[in-house]
């Protein structure tokens, strides 16, 4: 299914905004992610992420307040929508599915 | 200023929904990295962000709609100017050769530049650190010292709230010490407050800053010395031993100083017990002070206050001796004045006396400057003609597109694409070949420049940025003019080029070689000038004299020395002096003629100890009287001057027999008159870009060095010789010797690495102009080639033909050598004006450096000519 899509590093993103709901904005996910996947990710990678999955429709995103450490500028807070949640179990299932599909010989090490 | 450049590019190209957001995200990383790792971190990663960010999600919509066409274009552009390059392969040479070698020339001129600026900026705090300074008067003499009173730093700290630290340092010299009983010398000790190391801090490998000198007979040592004496860092504890038997405890070992800091010591000796540092005169200047301001703008509040500081301290003391009020004894010419100098200036703009080291200065910066200027500057005209003069081998290109459609915008848009291209090839080349040359530029200019290009706060960010700038400068003449042709006329094979382009092109050939001409002429002066001081009647020999230093350690044996030395057949003359010309050696005091009944007319003198052999073993030449004799016992009240010492105190006539005092003598009569004995000529004691000093010789003990003349020839005699019998007596001790001819070479050593930076400098300027000259000259012939072969079959001779194609180039020449000799005559005459002794700007110079041009181009453009001149005209006439 085309629609629903997403990269491993989108699919990262999508759970991590998820995981902070109501405080998802830039800074926090790139923190959460550096925190929970020790993974270094440069600020353009994410943004560009959270924009396109915005696009397609997974994510929403509404101004939040200001703060003086950030220059007067606004946070941008993004949500999950339904179509979002749609794509990660789609994406869960799929792989659930295909972990099922393994047959047990596939783990059978012993002979290697 | 990364920060702001990052934020413009960001607004430049992000979506404007998108931009408020993502910006305050960037300045929350900011703000945390601000505090983690400091601002230059912060500033580049700033940066960085927002070139990782240009993503197309986040592109402005308009942009990706246009981006994709342009997109095809650019790769198109890129393509055609690849292939151009390709099938004009010598041309794609000359240009890239040409720009590739100025840049690396730019390059390492920038980071010349550069580093000069960056002096003493890597300390914490070197915005508010300043050196208090004075300028004192008296009589006719002016003192700019870098130095100022020994009080002064615990004053100006006890009486100014904003000063909230003050520190002196005194004293940089080289001397033996011991360490485990095994001698050593040392070279850059100093003395300095135990607050020098809470306003500089100097990162330190071993000891704890808070209590480094605040102890008696403590030192910090740089980690050099600590390896050379120690053999190890893990110094702190041990021992050193100075000459005079004091027993130095070594507090700390810090990391060498930088070679980008006015500083050079390597032991710093608190100042603690040093008796002179506790000295309360304010009328003598010996100790250079810094000051830790709260704030840099304090800086104005402290010089406002100065006079407050003279009126409690100096005029004070200068009341209690003299029983002059502070205003009486400046309406008799005594006077004072304290200044403040920006730490980070001093490297630049500090020229007094009693400088730690010889400063860079401004001027050279500048001059440094332009010429990377110029030759960028030359290259890029080089870029512009060769394109424009190959025009008509591109004008039935641009003629077919533009009759398929290009617009104008099109076309100048791909010949700045063409430019760009060229220009990154070489910025690449470039900075590749600097990287090259960097260690030798380093070992040549004395540096120790690290290769500032790459890596994460390296220069490719400017280089990138250089670039485009370079590319669009070089291209957008050129642009302009072959995007204006007209398609039907281009087709129809007319001459595509008006009389006005012709004119423009050798404007920009003028401007290439009046540049030459002029950095011609200035090599030639600087040359001649720095020749000049070299070869200058010194009036002293400074030819086959071995120095023996440290004799002083020989206490009594230094006469048994002596002897031995003039036993020896090779030697001529011994004397016994640490005061030798070319030592760098400033001793002045006021002095007065005998009669003198006030210190108005006091004559600032510099005072050497010297023995009776001093004039024979130097060399120097006795005018009146005599020099120092064993034969009158009275010698030791007796002085030699010298002739400028005798005019300025006024006895032109008959000195000898005359008197001189110093300005003690006014109130105390037990101080001591001098009869003048002798007049010698005028020699060169000091450096030789100063004017000779008034300089008066007394009779007395300075055992520090010994001066051996000796006969021609035994150079490696003499040294065995001398070694041998110090060696017996030196109990230890070890033998340096130095030579005063290469002592007197040493002097010159910066002058002379000037000399040459300019001169390679220059010759690469005039070599980027050749290539570009050979490349129009190149063009020009094969345009005229079938003009040629009709003249040639017509009966023009070989000589009518180089006439012919030489004289537009000798045309120009000659009036680049008009307009450039003026230029040259205004800042050499300029750059002479700052030394005492200096050539005259003969035209020999300026004829030379404009005949040398020509005959320079004349090379460059007659092998072109020669050939097309000298070919069968059948070839240049055959069809097909």
């Amino acid at each position: 299914m085309k629609k629903y899509q997403l990269g491993e590093f989108e699919e990262i993103v999508l759970l991590t905004v998820g995981v902070l709901y109501g405080e998802a904005y830039g800074v926090a996910i790139k923190e959460e992610i550096a925190k929970r996947q020790n993974r270094k990710v440069s600020v353009g990678a994410l943004q560009s992420a959270l924009r396109r999955m915005e696009s397609k429709g997974f994510l929403n995103s509404e101004f939040g307040e200001s703060t003086k450490m950030r220059g007067g500028k606004r946070k941008r807070y993004f949500k999950i929508t339904a179509l979002g949640k749609k794509a990660l179990d789609y994406n869960m299932q799929s792989r659930v599915e295909l972990w099922n599909q393994i047959p047990d010989v596939a783990f059978e090490f012993k002979l290697c | 200023m990364l920060k702001r450049l990052g934020e413009r590019l960001f607004t430049f190209y992000c979506h404007p929904d998108f931009q408020e957001d993502i910006k305050g995200d960037l300045e929350e990383y900011y703000v945390l990295n601000l505090e983690e790792k400091g601002e230059k971190y912060a500033n580049r990663k700033y940066l960085i962000d927002t070139f990782l960010l240009f993503r197309f999600s986040l592109l402005r919509e308009n942009w990706i709609g246009q981006n994709l066409i342009n997109y095809a274009m650019v790769k198109n552009n890129l393509k055609v100017a690849y292939r151009n390059m390709m099938r004009h392969k010598f041309y794609a040479f000359m240009n890239l050769g040409g720009l590739t070698v100025s840049i690396a020339a730019c390059l390492l001129i920038a980071i010349f530049v550069k580093d000069e600026l960056s002096y003493d900026t890597h300390f914490e705090n070197s915005e508010r650190i300043f050196r208090v300074q004075s300028y004192l008067e008296f009589g006719n003499n002016e003192f700019d010292l870098a130095t100022t009173a020994v009080p002064m730093a615990a004053a100006i700290k006890e009486s100014f709230p904003e000063v909230e630290e003050s520190a002196r340092i005194n004293g940089n010299r080289t001397n033996l010490i011991t360490v485990r009983n095994k001698f050593f010398r040392q070279e850059g000790i100093t003395y300095v407050d135990n607050s020098f190391f809470n306003i500089f801090s100097f990162p330190l490998i071993q000891g704890n800053r808070e209590h480094l000198l605040d102890e008696p007979n403590t030192v910090v040592i740089s980690e050099t010395t600590a390896r050379k004496l120690f053999e190890d860092t893990d110094v702190v504890g041990q021992i050193i031993r100075l000459e005079d038997g004091t027993n130095l405890k070594v507090t700390g070992v810090m990391y060498d100083i930088p070679t980008n800091t006015h500083f050079d010591f390597n032991m710093a000796i608190t100042m603690i017990d040093l008796p002179r540092a506790k000295s309360n005169s304010w009328t003598s200047n010996p100790f250079a002070t810094y000051i830790l301001l709260n704030r840099e703008e304090s800086e104005d509040a402290v010089i406002d206050k100065f006079p407050y500081l003279i009126e409690n301290y100096l005029a004070k003391q200068i009341t209690e001796r003299t029983g002059l009020t502070w205003e009486e004894s400046v309406a008799a010419g005594d006077y004072t004045e304290y200044s403040l100098m920006a730490l980070t200036d001093i490297h630049l703009l500090g020229h007094k006396q009693w400088e730690f080291q010889v400063n860079g200065s401004v001027q050279r910066v500048y001059m440094f400057g332009s010429i990377g200027f110029f030759i960028l500057l030359i290259a890029c005209i080089n870029f512009m003609n060769m394109t424009t003069a190959r025009a008509s081998v591109r004008a039935k290109e641009i003629g077919v597109r533009k009759v398929l459609g290009s617009r104008r915008k099109q076309l100048i848009n791909q010949f700045l694409t063409e430019a760009t291209l060229n220009s990154f090839i070489a910025i690449v080349l470039g900075t590749l070949l600097a990287s090259a040359i960097l260690p030798n530029f380093n070992a040549f200019t004395g540096k120790s420049i690290v290769n500032p290009f790459f890596g994460a706060g390296g220069l490719w960010p400017y280089l990138v940025l250089g670039g485009f700038l370079i590319g669009v400068l070089a291209g957008i003449y050129p642009a302009l003019v072959l995007s204006a042709y007209r398609p039907l006329k281009v087709l129809k094979g007319e001459t595509m080029q008006s009389k006005n382009t012709f004119r423009m092109r050798d404007v920009l050939v003028m401007i290439q070689f009046t540049t030459s001409i002029a950095l011609i002429i200035a090599s030639i002066t600087v040359y001649r000038q720095l020749n000049y001081l070299q070869n200058k009647e010194l009036g002293f020999d400074k030819d086959q004299l071995l120095v023996v230093n440290n004799t002083h350690l020989l206490g009594d044996k230094i006469n048994v020395f002596k002897n031995e030395l003039l036993n020896n057949s090779m030697v001529e003359n011994v004397s016994v002096t640490g005061y030798l010309p070319a030592s760098d050696i400033f001793s002045d005091t006021p002095m007065l003629k005998g009669d003198a009944t006030s210190t108005d007319e006091s004559v600032s003198v510099q005072y050497w100890f010297v023995d009776h052999d001093y004039a024979n073993t130097l060399g120097l030449t006795v005018d009146q009287g005599r020099f120092f004799d064993p034969a009158f016992a009275t010698d030791s009240m007796a002085v030699i001057l010298n002739e400028t010492a005798i005019e300025e105190l006024g006895y032109s006539g008959n000195p000898i027999g005359q008197k001189i005092k110093s300005n003690r003598a006014i109130s105390d009569d037990s101080a001591p008159i001098y009869t003048i004995v002798g007049v010698m000529k005028d020699f060169h004691f000091q450096s030789m870009q100063t004017e000779i000093l008034p300089h008066v010789l007394f009779l007395g003990k300075s055992d520090f060095s010994i001066s051996v003349r000796y006969k021609a020839g035994s150079t490696k005699d003499i040294i065995t010789l001398a070694e041998e019998s110090w060696n017996n007596l030196s109990a230890g001790v070890p033998f340096e010797f130095d030579f005063l001819d290469s002592m007197f070479a040493r002097s010159f050593e910066n002058e002379n690495r000037i000399k040459t930076i300019f001169t390679i400098f220059a010759a690469l300027a005039i070599a980027v102009a050749c290539i570009g000259l050979f490349g129009l000259a190149a063009y020009v012939t094969e345009q005229r080639k079938k003009e040629i072969g009709i003249r040639k079959v017509l009966g023009a001779s070989i000589f009518n033909l180089l006439n012919l194609l030489f004289s537009n180039f000798t045309k120009l020449v000659l009036i680049s050598a008009l307009v450039a000799i003026p230029i040259a005559f205004y800042f050499m005459q300029d750059w002479l004006t700052d030394f005492a002794y200096s050539i005259s700007l003969s035209p020999v110079i300026f004829i030379v450096g404009s005949l040398g041009t020509l005959l320079i181009a004349w090379l460059t453009v007659g092998y072109q000519s020669l050939r097309a001149a000298r070919r069968n005209p059948i070839d240049n006439l055959r069809y097909e």
